[in-house]
């Protein structure tokens, strides 16, 4: 159906009716209108399903002291606000939710801070200077980005644990002799570093791509102008990569504040507890109604610093950069200095990007923990049989085969793969139809509600959203069946979690393609799905395919989000590491690890293939 | 190729969206258990040749453990009946929790769970029908007269206890709970986070539960009458809340626990609270450990670990014979174990009365434990962890 017979048709009634009428069947309004009805459904609604939950009865309330004290029957489904109480007003709130709140805040904005100051750098020097070796770095410093981040902790913790905690010493004072302290080992300052580490990739990646985009001259013209360099970072540098800086800031702020696996690694044993690790403890000990309402605080937390810094930063004037001729970056010289920060950058590079994995690696092949001789040296976690022994006669890892050998762990990871070929296909689909919506549709009420609408998942810390989810599809929803422990659920909570990158990842590659394109289509007679096929999307392939295969990598490592939903059956590669971690089986754990990441790699290599351009297309998640 | 290449992909999806749905027959709870002869339907004698005959025909079982010795146990039986036994490990919050929503949610995937958290077990999974008892009736002469009765199968008894590092330390370093709020102990006790463990937590429950024990301990101890915090109710809870002030430091499992107590070579090396049977990793792991029995009031908590077949069970017969393989079987000897050998180590009791005590073990009627009440437990657990909540 197209425009062109729609004019023909004769639609009666009023001037009004048939403008409606015609609005409503051009192929984009009837896309976004289909779209809008399904985000409601997979966002909107869960998320009302979540306060709804937090204010009424279950059944397990009946145990709450706060019920049983004052003899109140507990009816599941009825209004009450004992789960406000206890959150937030009663002798457990400071323990529940104002200390972890604190450290999650301090989490948030110190891993924020630090992992931006670290991207930005990077990239400075990477894409402004004239540092040799730039290609290579930027390679290696995109690498945190495509593992998962919790495994750093796991080697933080083989490196950094002393005797009191750990038993046997870690790498660190096995060479040194000399025990770390705690706050060095478990806590605040670990997290942090280990967080950052791995968020830094996001500033990497997008304030690499503003900085390449502004012509040298700019700078240059206002030195010639005699200005210092402090102020030509001020004045000219500094405005023209802010909207990047914001958008790693909000990208580092929404995943760091519902991240789960490294708190709850690193902060156990010193009790330092975040509003995530006790959104997954009270879940667990069926204390639902509290989570949730945690839940709501970090999305709350979440979509304010969001709504303040594009208040504040979006209202400033956008630059353009590009005068269209004689583009030239010419390089900052970096003198003297070169070889110093070049040493530096290979320094962090290999203590911070190489080290994690190559010690993850190692300790695959030590039979017990802590002895670093070479007798101890097995290849049993990687490729042993069932029941095998080790050296004292032991049986290893309560006789379980080597991962390779273990089909519980193919089974897992064919799990993980097929969740991340679905979800990235559905995903990348799903943008190219919210990009044409709303590129199609601009300037419309339908389009730019659309637009906002499929932002909403970006404010939804990870495990929050699983939270939402776990409440919603746990029994039926309307003509769903409950969804809980199929594989569907997971792929759905994915997909939605990915809706804002996709539908930008789907936006920019729509732009691309000018509206005439599709015009001379209709002229020629063809239908919206030939046009589709055969214009649209060979426009846009490029995209779509980057797109694709980011979205299977983040899909691989993600845990926080899923962590709450995930069920035996289901399980995947991502909650096996972090069973086996929890477990105290680190050799297992650390093998799957570097399993993950293999796969991962695998696919980046993938999209250097097809795309050449790396990871700064579409990144997020 | 290529196109080859997306037709597989096309296929991946589709299987990957549609696979998971609940394609059989829905039957009543009363259809399925005359079929699977549980509850009403159990016959008097169990007929083992029909129950294993029709265990091969179902090839698989699943199994919830919260033991990661249960990748041992399911090796064996695979070795045995040639039926394949899908393990899955998970801590004790997490697998009842796990197993209410599947079962809410219309999904019936464990065929046996092995689990230790008595309390909520008998009252809102055993109540509600969630789980189904099954105590092979060829064996109820040989079991004692607690395992009889019980409500759900016990498979074995387990304890929690402190740990010292008798490297270390030539005699037991102390004598009393309470000593582990002196400051000499200060950020050197050690144990599994209860809040992620079912019997970890029941411990400190049934401390509070025995508070009058606790406050005489207390007085024993220290020569002088407790005093208690101003929002402390009695001697059991003053207790919990100044081992947690003592910093208490907590690990995601008790494995780790035990490497930290008893590594050799250490200098200072902390105290654990946690399984008896973690004795078994010693030798496996070359630590030098024991476990404290002087204690005052008591030297720890008995822990019950129960196996129960699941509603709705796909595999009903592979879950009978793999309890009664779990039992240890016909005639077990310390040679032969069938299912029991990973559990027939120090600090676990075996339930039957033919089985003679591992090695250098006391029979669990001479250990001086607590013993889990599940009704006080069940009723006071929110409160309990509520307390530990606010002071952790």
């Amino acid at each position: 159906m197209s425009n062109i017979a729609l004019e023909h048709r004769e639609v009666k009634g009023s001037p009004f009716l048939r403008k409606l009428v015609r609005n409503l069947t051009m192929p984009q309004r009837i896309m976004a209108f289909l779209l809008i009805m399904l985000l409601i459904f997979f966002v909107i609604m869960p998320a009302i399903n979540l306060v709804y939950t937090s204010l009424t009865f279950s059944l397990s309330d009946r145990r709450l002291p706060q019920v049983v004290d004052r003899g109140i029957e507990v009816v599941p489904g009825e209004f009450t606000t004992v789960h406000l109480e206890r959150v937030f007003w009663s002798k457990l709130t400071n323990k529940m939710f104002l200390i972890p709140l604190l450290n999650s805040l301090m989490i948030t904005f110190g891993l924020t801070a630090l992992s931006m100051i670290i991207g930005s750098t990077l990239a400075w020097l990477v894409v402004r200077t004239n540092l040799p070796w730039k290609k290579g770095i930027a390679n290696f410093a995109s690498i945190p980005y495509i593992i998962p981040s919790w495994p750093i902790a796991l080697a933080w913790i083989s490196v950094f644990k002393n005797t009191k905690i750990g038993g046997s010493p870690g790498w660190f004072q096995f060479i040194f002799h000399v025990a770390p302290p705690d706050w060095i080992s478990y806590g605040i300052l670990p997290i942090i570093i280990c967080l950052s580490l791995h968020y830094y990739a996001f500033s990497f990646i997008t304030v690499s791509g503003a900085l390449a985009s502004i012509d040298s001259r700019l700078e240059e013209t206002a030195e010639l102008m005699g200005a210092s360099k402090s102020l030509v970072m001020r004045k000219i540098t500094l405005p023209l990569v802010l909207p990047a800086l914001l958008s790693a800031f909000i990208l580092t702020f929404s995943k760091g504040i519902g991240t789960f696996g490294t708190p709850a690694f690193l902060g156990l044993p010193v009790r330092f507890f975040t509003l995530s690790t006790q959104v997954y403890s009270n879940v667990k000990n069926n204390l639902a109604g509290d989570a949730y309402l945690l839940a709501i605080v970090m999305i709350l937390i979440s979509s304010l610093t969001i709504y303040m810094n594009v208040k504040v930063i979006g209202a400033r004037k956008s630059f353009v950069t590009i005068s269209g001729k004689g583009f030239r970056a010419n390089p900052v010289k970096l003198g003297k200095f070169k070889w110093v920060i070049f040493a530096l950058v290979i320094i962090f590079i290999l203590l911070f990007v190489i080290g994690p994995l190559y010690i993850l690696t190692w300790q695959t092949f030590m039979e017990r923990d802590g002895d670093y001789s070479l007798s101890n040296f097995t290849l049993h976690y990687w490729i042993g049989p069932d029941g095998a022994l080790g050296k004292a006669g032991q049986l290893l890892g309560e006789g379980q085969a080597g991962i390779l050998r273990n089909g519980d762990i193919w089974y897992a990871a064919w799990n993980s793969v097929r969740l991340a070929i679905t979800v990235s296909l559905l995903a990348a689909f799903l943008g190219i139809l919210l990009g044409y919506s709303i590129v199609r549709g601009r300037g419309t009420k339908l389009a730019s509600t659309l637009d906002a609408l499929s932002f909403a998942p970006y404010v939804f810390p990870g495990i929050a959203f699983g939270a939402v989810y776990l409440s919603m599809f746990a029994k039926p929803f309307g003509p769903i069946p409950a969804l809980y422990g199929t594989f569907s659920l997971l792929v759905l909570v994915s997909l939605a979690k990915r809706m804002p990158f996709s539908s930008r990842t789907g936006t920019s590659a729509m732009l691309q393609v000018h509206k005439e394109l599709e015009e001379a289509g209709e002229l020629v007679g063809a239908g919206f799905f030939k046009r589709f096929t055969k214009i649209i999307y060979p426009l846009t392939k490029s995209g779509f395919i980057a797109g694709l295969l980011l979205s299977f990598i983040t899909t691989m490592r993600e845990l926080s989000l899923i962590v709450l939903i995930v069920t035996p059956k289901t399980k995947v590669l991502t909650t096996m590491i972090f069973r086996y971690a929890e477990g105290g089986y680190h050799q297992y754990g650390d093998a799957i690890t570097m399993f993950v990441v293999i796969i991962s790699l695998s696919g980046t290599l993938l999209i250097r293939k097809y795309q050449g351009t790396g990871l700064a297309k579409g990144i997020g998640g | 190729m290529k196109k080859l290449v997306f037709v597989i992909i096309i296929m991946v999806v589709v299987t990957a969206l549609f696979a998971g749905g609940n394609s059989e027959v829905v039957r009543t709870i009363d259809e399925w258990e005359e079929w699977a002869q549980l509850g009403e339907y159990r016959p008097a004698e169990d007929d083992w040749d029909a129950i294993v005959e029709a265990a091969k025909v179902e090839e698989e079982l699943v199994v919830y453990s919260f033991s990661s010795r249960v990748f041992d146990f399911g090796r064996t039986f695979y070795k045995k009946y040639g039926i394949k036994v899908i393990a899955h490990d998970m801590s004790t919050p997490s697998l009842l929790e796990k197993l209410v929503r599947e079962q809410d949610a219309g999904i019936f995937e464990a065929d046996i769970i092995l689990v230790d958290d008595i309390p909520t077990l008998y009252n809102e999974f055993l109540s509600e029908g969630r789980l189904y008892r099954f105590i092979p009736t060829d064996l109820m002469d040989v079991l004692i007269d607690e395992a009889k009765t019980a409500p759900l199968a016990i498979n074995h008894y387990g304890s929690r206890g402190i740990a010292y590092n008798s490297e270390f330390y030539s005699e037991p370093p102390i004598d009393s709970w309470w000593d582990l709020t002196r400051p000499e102990w200060k950020g050197k006790i050690i144990m599994k986070d209860p809040m992620n463990s079912g019997a970890e937590f029941n411990t400190f429950a049934t401390f509070i539960q025995h508070h009058v024990d606790m406050e005489e301990a207390y007085q024993d101890e220290f020569g002088e009458e407790l005093i208690k915090s101003y929002d402390v109710e009695n001697a059991g809870y003053e207790f919990l809340k100044r081992l947690m002030a003592n910093d208490l430091i907590l690990m995601s499992s008790s494995t780790p626990v035990m490497k930290a107590v008893a590594a050799p070579g250490q200098t200072d090396p902390p105290l654990g609270i946690l399984g008896f049977s973690k004795l078994r990793t010693i030798q496996e792991e070359k630590l030098t450990g024991a476990f404290i029995e002087d204690l005052s009031p008591v030297t720890g908590f008995r822990t019950t670990t129960i196996m129960a077949v699941g509603a709705f069970s796909k595999h009903p017969n592979a879950a009978k014979l793999m309890i009664k393989w779990l039992f240890g079987g016909d005639n077990p000897t310390p040679d032969n174990l069938a299912g029991y050998a990973p559990y027939y180590v120090l600090g676990d009791w075996a339930v039957r009365t033919d089985l003679v005590e591992p090695e250098g073990q006391k029979p669990i009627s001479e250990m001086d434990f607590y013993v889990e009440d599940a009704d006080w437990l069940y009723n006071n657990a929110i409160k309990v962890r509520d307390f530990w909540l606010q002071n952790q």
